[in-house]
């Protein structure tokens, strides 16, 4: 029973990783920019909805509050970075993404301070099955991330759309030729980026505890599980993101009396075996060939 | 004084810590985000090798043996990656790093760190010690003037620029690239351990992605190849926040406050000097 209980929080972890993994390969998929700014987003999208909630806001107001942050810093991120896309500039990008990570991360510090603050006033509802349990917002993150990343899936490969976001980010201009508005799909993506991100910033600050500095060891993770399962493939993204949760949460929770491990010890754990990865297959462990610029 | 001399030691370590990231960003276009794990490594090699019983010289040793496994780490990351991936590698680094620190508690003290480092003798006072760290600092823009000059340097340049017209020059660009890596995880080092001779008190916070942001900043302040941009770009970075101190804000904000300006500082420059930062743009 304890290595259902194992596998099962370890599918809840790997479920919000892949939650911003997808948001991260859309916008790397039409953008070719790493946004390190989604954690940052997402949790900033968080503080909104607990400072709705403790100012004692109706919760569907206080959720309309925190879609409309996701928006706007959706809206932020692609006037930030719509440039550096349009130059194809990716490492100046990448750390515009960075300083606005920060400048998100200084001003929740500033604003809320830096310790730990609850969503939920108590405890978690919890559902249990004989000696497995499993809280309400971990249920949902499961259900929401399996179904997002399924739609996603479909999207992108199956459908007009997922084409025009592929013929964007091969080439605007001949994109444009073809009449399809390649700053609009841009914004948009930005825009279910800031969303979705949110939504993770919300799962695992419910799961957790919400603090300023929760988005960048989250993002990063999530860049990992992209590289690992390979930038254009969502089906390797998917694969990569439960294996990398789920070796490190075996390894901690079997580790004996003598040779305990600690919780800290995860991200060591999960960057060992993303180097030992990389090192034997640069490209990710699902592509067979890319095509080089 | 005293606080005249802690500016002039603040000074003189982030000059010479940004010296790597310069070489690196600035004048090679890479990418490399791992500097503040060699800081940190340095200083955490040197602590327990002298908690160990190890005389000052054999700590430095090890402190220096220690940095160069990662930077070789670092390069084999660089030699096997994507310019992108290798710059989130190393960006993951400063994490996994941190997270060791946080575990190995049994060595390195966990998040309650490591109390009551002393300084050696010949930096025994703040003043010899400002003034020694100063000199490195000065040692420090000095080589790379010369690295700049160098072959080596030249090289670096135009990797920049076009690295498949340096190797058709005969100029092989993973060892250019190897080596920019290798300086800057030195002298990341080397600021790492004159830093906590000043600090005195070692945890994990001494190297993160605050201390990145700071010499990221620097460097692409100082976009061009030049020295003299260096030393402004980093008198700048360090004066500026001292503003801070006049305006009687809570002490749990300044810090914060800080990191708000330098990312601003950062997002601005890089928003208006991003085509320094790449390969020029020619039409012909």
């Amino acid at each position: 029973m304890f290595f259902w209980q194992i596998l099962l929080n370890s599918l809840v972890l790997g479920t919000q990783v892949l939650l911003l993994a997808v948001p991260l390969y859309l916008v790397h998929s039409v953008c070719r920019i790493y946004h390190l700014a989604l954690g940052a987003s997402g949790i900033f999208t968080a503080y909104a909805l607990y400072f709705a909630l403790s100012s004692s806001w109706p919760l569907d107001f206080a959720i309309i509050f925190a879609i409309i942050i996701a928006i706007i810093l959706g809206l932020i991120s692609y006037r930030l970075l719509d440039s550096s896309v349009r130059k194809k500039e990716t490492m100046p990008g990448m750390l515009i993404s960075l300083a606005f990570g920060i400048i998100l991360e200084s001003l929740m510090s500033i604003i809320f301070g830096t310790d730990a603050k609850s969503l939920v006033n108590g405890v978690l509802p919890v559902i249990s099955w004989g000696d497995l349990h499993i809280t309400v917002p971990g249920i949902i993150t499961l259900a929401a991330g399996i179904v997002l990343a399924l739609i996603f899936l479909v999207l992108i490969n199956k459908t007009p759309w997922g084409r025009k976001l592929t013929s964007v980010s091969e080439n605007d201009n001949l994109a444009a030729s073809l009449g399809i508005k390649a700053s609009s799909v841009r914004l948009g993506t930005f825009i279910i980026a800031g969303l979705l991100a949110g939504f993770v910033g919300i799962m695992t600050t419910l799961n957790t505890a919400l603090v300023p500095t929760a988005g960048f060891p989250l993002v990063i993770l999530a860049f990992i599980v992209l590289l690992i399962g390979g930038l254009s493939s969502l089906k390797g993204v998917i694969i990569a993101a439960y294996t990398l949760t789920l070796i490190p949460e075996f390894i901690i929770s079997y580790s004996g009396n003598n040779w305990s491990l600690g919780d800290s010890w995860k991200m060591l754990i999960v960057f060992i075996l993303a180097a030992l990865i990389l090192m034997w297959r640069p490209n990710g462990l699902f592509i067979s060939q890319t095509r080089s610029d | 004084m005293g606080y005249l001399y802690t500016q002039l030691a603040r000074f003189s370590e982030a000059a010479i810590m940004s010296m790597g990231a310069h070489l690196t960003i600035a004048v090679s276009g890479i990418f490399f985000m791992g500097i503040p794990v060699t800081f940190s490594l340095a200083a955490y090699a040197m602590v327990i090798s002298q908690n160990f019983g190890l005389p000052l010289i054999a700590a430095l040793g090890v402190a220096l043996g220690a940095v160069l496994v990662a930077s070789l780490i670092f390069v084999l990351a660089y030699l096997k990656l994507s310019a992108d991936s290798f710059t989130v590698f190393t960006l993951a680094s400063i994490l996994a790093f941190d997270a060791a620190l946080k575990s190995w508690d049994g060595l390195t003290g966990g998040v309650l760190g490591i109390a009551g480092i002393t300084r050696p003798a010949f930096v025994s006072t703040l003043v010899r010690l400002a003034w020694f760290q100063f000199g490195l600092a000065i040692l420090a823009f000095a080589v790379e003037q010369i690295i700049l000059k160098t072959r080596l340097g030249r090289a670096m340049q135009a990797m920049k620029e076009n690295k498949y017209l340096v190797e058709s020059l005969g100029v092989s660009s993973r060892r250019v690239g190897a080596s920019a890596i290798i300086i800057s995880s030195f002298v990341a080092a080397i600021a790492g351990i004159v830093a906590i001779w000043r600090i005195q008190f070692l945890d994990p916070s001494f190297g993160g992605i605050m201390l990145l942001i700071e010499v990221v900043t620097i460097a692409i302040i100082a976009a061009k190849p030049k020295v003299k941009w260096l030393a402004v770009a980093t008198l700048i970075i360090i004066l500026l926040p001292e503003a801070l101190r006049f305006l009687n804000l809570p002490s749990t904000i300044v810090g914060h406050l800080r990191n708000l300006i330098y990312a601003f500082i950062l997002l601005i420059m890089i928003k208006n000097i991003s085509e320094k930062l790449m390969p020029q743009k020619r039409f012909i």
